[in-house]
């Protein structure tokens, strides 16, 4: 076998490990070893425990070398024997396993800061954090910090090095060779990028994440290319070879998925289990291909073009954030969106709205042209920021806040003014702290170190850690969630109450609150106002405005009194899955949404309102998307509307109308109603079937039967 | 003073993002009202001329609101809801009163201006893929005043049109149509007037003339037959639609429809009687075997294959 049938067969080995995986398989020997490196260094300041521990774990791994290995990085997964299960059992109970406190703090969500560690190396790390210090001024906090950071990047440098010998003994020398460059230099080739990019992931995944771990590696296709361009000159490594390494780095980034889905379990069914087995079961793993550049000019990067190539449908990770710009090449467009009609996870981001908004933080060119979204779908700035706070939340549940404080309104306007100011308090004392925490004098040093500060630049030369105002960018959230259901009980009250004159806001917002039981007839005049999402002027119109005064509230409460951008916020519309929980915890609502109900999801309209998929992409592309710095949206569509070359280029031009006129993000899920409800009657009969839920891929046999039933209720836009 | 009263029509529904009534991606407008009685018609909510509601049995949560508001005592509730067509005054309460959005009102009345406006909306999309606005019904012939001037506003705002037309109807309503009318899409289900009669309750003669007067004044025709194996597949019957189709046409393209029976459910809610019961679907040889068919006798006949994955 050449390399490049050698990487199909990888990738076909990782679609069949995904799908036959035991529900209870997991990486005991992981568990156990942590569990001991804990009882090992318990009593140690944090960060030394956290950089031994990792070293006590990395240096007596399993290191599994597969003879089809052309990247190395796995770890030994299997379905525990009984005296295993029975000791892993027991640490569950005493609540060691991801409840693990402090040992590898941890948690995920960013955007790694892969071009750093590209260009300089592991070894450029223990040597900057070394220097650093060596040049000392810490307290002890700071001092412990910096230690804790040259024991975390000795302890991935000789995990590297012990995969050199574990390949030497496996006969693959080729490989060794790699690692051991890697070990001790930046990488200087295309593979051995690639090669130092999956062992640090190995390192974060399989033994450094107690919690959870969502990463992405930011622009791959982009800091990757110099190194691809000079092995393809030095004829070091062809065209073929390089998307062979891509296929096993694609592979990789697939190992420690299991079977389940984390987000909308139940805990009634064995898929939900894997959370508690291995916290990153089911994580998604992100890279970002394609947009605008510094460093190269996009439009003829190569990269974007081999990597769009090689991304596997079937394969759940990576996810791919695929940024577009105006200028893109047609076929690539083509490329990307028949990959998405097969159901790869592949999320369309909008350069140019995404641009403007990250360009309006008043953050540098280069940082806002590396703008990024980590797992799911929340906005980040590559390898250079990092969540510290948030403000904000469901909308719906603002307005009802509101409204159990004042109901004498005289028009929606009137409503969206009390409601700006209300979020107004709320934003104001977020940013108060924020501001005297990172925009004092530099903080004393709170002695801990997070994962997460090992891969994001800036921590080492800080000695601190994102929270502690470590990172450049500390970031807000700022959540403007479920605005479909916002959006249509102003629509419902505007034409109730101050429109048509039907109803008081007082009969409407008490029938709400007895769920509509003695005011059927609001319920159904509530259900025939105008909707979000339907492409009606009124509706849109409010959404509009509505997200509007949010947005302004946020921008002047971000700048000092000096007019200067002192406060960070990524703002955005994702809800992930909670809309079902917050929604189930809710009364009924003016627009006709029943107790209990869900409220709207992401940038979706209120479920059973849609009927068509141009309405819809015409209505959510209103909104001011380049004040916006993510959000998700999903569309599902029928396979008959995309089948064949003319579905092809009917997809092409719903999408690229959708973003010509402003749209930030969309993210398709192919597959028809009848065939969803087949693949509950007949799993067998669809073991391949994929769908998008918040920012990622999940088999649908795979999810628990609530989970199921919430993808089919979903609308399915003809 | 006379008022001078725009044209109104009555529209069953709006379908944005149809792909399967002309080229390009297209809005359809359903008119309400047909004088043919096709036994398989896949859209009975189309055939009467008056305002109609259908029940929609999944969103129906069986309260009963309806059944005791409804003022003439139409409606019962037992395992399905039915309406008693002779007592219902057609007041609409049933489905402004359902809390649960199932009662589906068709045939809403719309000024020409108001339609053009909605029916624009996703011009974006058909200036991208050469598509635009397909006018089906029901039967726009039988609302031909409104359909020319729908047409006529569409035209003048550069949105491409097509008619769906059973061409039963007068010769100069639908020649009245051409000038503003892109592409035409007409079914032939049979050329024998006995069985088009028994199939549809209309002759046949006035539909042949017209397509032939269409043709001659050199509009862009596309003839579709809907294909029913026990009905209208046997041999004789294809033979005759191509002969006639090059004798007295310069048609030389014909489209086959695969018969379904997805419709039946519309029936069902609308308290209708389902007639095309026990037709078959065709299958993919029957299919091919009917385009070879016409194939040999002159017409480039075509249709869609069934869809596996994409
Ligand atoms: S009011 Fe609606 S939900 Fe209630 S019985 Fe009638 S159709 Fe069903
Ligand atoms: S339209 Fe009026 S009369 Fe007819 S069924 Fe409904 S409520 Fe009864």
């Amino acid at each position: 076998m050449n390399i490049t049938e050698i990487a199909e067969n990888n990738v076909r080995k990782a679609e069949k490990l995904i799908r036959e995986k035991p529900v209870n398989s997991t990486w005991i020997e992981r568990i156990f070893l942590m569990d001991d490196a804990w009882r090992a260094f318990e009593g140690q300041p944090q960060p030394i425990m956290m950089g031994n521990g990792l070293a006590y774990v990395l240096s007596r791994c399993s290191l599994p070398v597969d003879p089809d290995d052309l990247l190395l990085g796995r770890f030994a997964e299997k379905v525990p024997d009984e005296a295993e299960e029975a000791r892993f059992l027991e640490l569950l109970r005493a609540n060691r396993l991801r409840e693990n406190p402090i040992f590898c703090y941890s948690g995920g969500h960013i955007t790694l800061d892969c071009a750093g560690f590209v260009e300089k190396g592991i070894s450029g790390y223990i040597d900057m954090a070394k220097e650093r210090l060596e040049r000392g001024g810490e307290d002890e906090n700071g001092t412990n910090f910096l230690r804790g950071m040259v024991l975390t990047y000795t302890a991935m440098r000789d995990y590297i090095l012990r995969y050199a010998a574990a390949a030497e003994k496996a006969g693959k020398p080729d490989a060794a060779a790699v690692c051991r460059n890697i070990a001790y230099a930046p990488p200087q080739t295309f593979r051995e990028a690639l090669q130092l990019l999956i062992l640090l992931f190995n390192v974060y995944m399989a033994y450094g994440s107690a919690m959870v771990a969502c990463l992405n590696f930011g622009r791959i296709d982009d800091f990757l290319l110099p190194l691809y361009e000079a092995d393809l000159a030095a004829g070091r490594m062809t065209r073929e070879e390089a998307g062979a390494y891509f296929d096993d780095f694609s592979c990789k980034c697939s190992l420690h998925l299991g079977r389940g889905e984390h987000q909308m379990f139940d805990g009634t069914e064995p898929k939900a289990t894997g959370w508690d087995r291995n916290p990153t079961f089911d994580s998604p793993t992100y890279v970002d291909i394609g947009g605008y550049s510094y460093r190269t000019d996009h439009k003829s990067n190569p990269l974007t073009r081999l990597f769009a190539e090689h991304i596997h449908p079937k394969l759940k990770n990576p996810v791919f954030i695929t940024r577009l710009t105006k200028e893109d090449d047609p076929d690539l467009f083509r490329l990307l969106c028949d990959k998405a009609r097969q159901n790869a996870t592949i999320l369309f981001y909008n350069d140019e709205t995404e641009l403007p908004a990250f360009r309006s933080l008043g953050i540098d060119e280069k940082h806002a042209l590396d703008y990024s979204m980590h797992p799911c779908n929340w906005p980040d700035i590559s390898g250079g920021s990092g969540i510290v706070g948030g403000f904000g939340g469901p909308v719906p549940i603002m307005l009802l806040n509101l409204f159990a404080k004042r109901r004498d309104f005289s028009s929606v306007d009137e409503i969206i003014a009390a409601l700006s100011e209300q979020f107004r308090e709320e934003v104001r004392a977020v940013c108060a702290g924020y501001r005297a925490r990172f925009r004092g004098p530099k903080p004393a040093s709170d002695g801990m170190l997070n994962l997460n500060d090992v891969f994001i630049e800036g921590t080492v030369e800080a000695a601190r850690g994102i929270t502690n105002g470590g990172a450049r960018y500390p970031a807000l959230y700022g959540q403007i969630r479920s605005v479909a259901t916002a959006v249509d009980m102003l629509s419902s009250i505007g034409t109730l109450v101050f429109d048509r004159k039907i109803c008081t806001f007082d009969e409407l917002d008490d029938a709400c609150k007895d769920d509509f039981a003695s005011r059927p007839d609001l319920l159904a005049a509530a259900l025939r106002a105008p909707k979000y999402g339907t492409d009606d002027e009124y509706a849109d119109a409010i959404a509009v405005k509505l997200m509007n005064a949010l947005l302004d509230v946020i921008d002047e409460e971000t700048v000092n009194e000096k007019g200067e951008k002192d406060v960070l916020s990524l703002n955005t519309t994702i809800t992930d899955t909670w809309y079902i929980g917050q929604g189930a915890g809710m009364q009924a609502t003016h627009d006709g949404r029943r107790k209990g109900q869900p409220i709207s999801e992401n940038l979706s309209p209120t479920r059973g309102v849609n009927d068509s998929v141009t309405a819809l992409l015409n209505s959510v592309s209103k909104l001011p998307f380049r004040r916006l710095h993510s959000g998700a949206f999903n569309v599902r569509l029928r396979k008959d509307a995309v089948a064949g070359e003319e579905g092809l280029d009917r997809l092409c031009v719903l999408l690229s109308t959708f973003f010509e006129q402003g749209g930030i993000q969309a993210q398709l899920t192919v597959a028809d109603t009848a065939e969803l409800r087949d693949a509950q009657l007949h799993p067998e009969n669809h073991r391949d079937l994929t769908v998008r839920i918040t920012g990622y891929s999940a088999v649908f046999n795979d999810m628990t039967r609530n989970a199921q039933c919430e993808i089919i209720a979903r609308d399915e836009n003809t | 003073m006379s008022e001078i009263k725009e044209a109104a029509g009555r529209i069953t529904e709006i379908q944005r993002f149809s792909y399967h009534d002309g080229p390009g991606i297209r809005t359809t407008v359903f008119l309400k009202g047909c004088p043919l009685s096709c036994v398989w018609c896949h859209n009975p909510e189309c055939r009467s001329f008056e305002a109609e509601r259908g029940w929609l049995e999944n969103r129906c949560a069986r309260c009963g609101l309806c059944v005791s508001s409804c003022p003439a005592g139409a409606l019962s509730l037992g395992e399905r809801m039915t309406v008693d067509s002779d007592r219902c005054l057609s007041c609409g309460k049933c489905v402004s009163l359902c809390p649960n959005r199932a009662w589906k009102e068709y045939g809403r009345e719309y000024a020409v201006s108001d339609l053009a406006k909605e029916l624009k909306k996703d011009r974006a999309y058909f200036e991208k893929t050469g598509g635009g606005v397909t006018v089906s019904g029901g039967e726009p012939l039988s609302r031909a005043e409104f359909t020319r001037a729908l047409l006529t506003k569409l035209k003048e705002d550069g949105i491409g049109t097509a008619v769906e037309t059973s061409a039963f109807g007068r010769e100069e309503d639908l020649l009245s149509l051409l000038p503003v009318t892109d592409h035409f899409m007409i079914d032939i289900k049979t050329t024998d007037d006995r069985l088009h009669r028994e199939l549809t309750g209309v002759p046949v003669g006035p539909i042949l003339h017209n397509i032939a007067a269409l043709s001659a004044k050199g509009a862009d025709i596309l003839i579709r037959i809907p294909l029913i194996p026990e009905v209208n597949g046997n041999a004789e019957n294809l033979t005759a639609t191509a002969a006639f189709l090059r004798e007295k046409t310069k048609i030389r393209r014909a489209e086959l429809l695969r018969f379904h029976k997805l419709a039946a459910f519309k029936y069902d809610s609308l308290s209708l009687a389902y007639g095309a019961l026990s037709f078959r679907t065709p299958t993919e040889e029957e299919m091919e075997a009917a385009a070879e068919l016409l194939r040999a006798n002159g017409i480039e006949a075509f249709y869609a294959k069934k869809e596996k994955t994409v």
